[in-house]
């Protein structure tokens, strides 16, 4: 939020400036925000019935789990290094999701929301 | 000390607004004015307790440790987790992980989060631990019928 604060201080380049807003890692941001017992430990959210990993957190991409992979391939990796691994909760990120891009809107004249956790 | 799991998070509902007449006198225990027969004005329940709704969560206590602050078990606490912590204000606060409801006070350069029941002790905040204020309590939703 610092670099937007920048941003507003020059004002009269920011009318033509268009910023790209993406999450880190969202789902398991979200997942961290009401169990902060999971800073910075490794964790995974799986896709619908749990098939694939389809978020990793900073710790859980260092331990070489790859994006998309199907859950029962990580699952050594997962196993050995106590990669904590959740089912997605989309209420939980649709919500979190609505609160960014409020909090987004308070800073652009306007918001393009693109997905989840992107916006312009 | 166990404290685990005192805390549930309940995300606030978007829902219509309640317009709850409201009555400008402050109630006295005498007897009323007749002025505050003619309403003036309504009040919307989300609006006076949630100021910044994109960082406002609904956190149910759980425990006797805050008793002595207003806080009693099952009771609602309106948590803003914009607003910047200052000395004495009841906060969430993440302890080695744990969240917990307690009042944030400095006393020169030490930090305390200290509990409001003298059977629960007070933690001072040390720099080695993981501790941070996950939000400040500004509103505490409590029943006041007890059956």
């Amino acid at each position: 939020m610092s670099y937007i604060k920048q941003l507003q201080s020059n004002h009269s380049s920011l009318s033509n400036s268009i910023a790209l807003i993406d999450c880190n890692n969202f789902y398991a941001s979200c997942e961290r925000i009401f169990n902060p017992k999971l800073m910075r430990k490794p964790i995974v959210v799986l896709s619908n019935n749990d098939g694939c990993i389809i978020t990793r957190s900073a710790e859980a991409k260092k331990l070489g789990i790859k994006m998309g992979e199907p859950y029962f391939k990580a699952k050594k990796i997962i196993d050995q290094n106590n990669v904590k691994v959740f089912s997605s909760n989309y209420s939980l990120y649709g919500d979190i999701s609505q609160r960014v891009m409020e909090t987004l809107a308070k800073f652009a004249s306007e918001v393009e929301v693109y997905s989840i956790d992107e916006a312009f | 000390m166990n404290e685990k799991n005192l805390l549930s998070i309940i995300s606030i509902k978007d829902s219509n607004k309640i317009a709850t007449p409201f009555f400008l006198d402050s109630v006295s225990a005498g007897f009323p004015s007749p002025a505050t027969d003619y309403l003036e004005n309504k009040l919307d329940l989300n609006e006076y307790l949630v100021k910044h709704p994109a960082a406002t969560f609904i956190v149910k206590a759980s425990g006797p440790s805050m008793i002595e602050a207003g806080i009693s078990s099952g009771d609602l606490l309106i948590v803003d987790r914009s607003v910047t912590p200052k000395n004495d204000n009841i906060v969430i606060a993440s302890v080695f992980g744990d969240l917990t409801v307690k009042k944030l006070r400095k006393k020169k350069s030490s930090l305390f989060l200290v509990s409001a029941n003298n059977e629960y002790p007070s933690i001072e905040v040390k720099e080695e631990m993981e501790c941070f204020i996950w939000g400040v309590v500004t509103y505490v939703i409590h029943k006041a019928i007890t059956k």
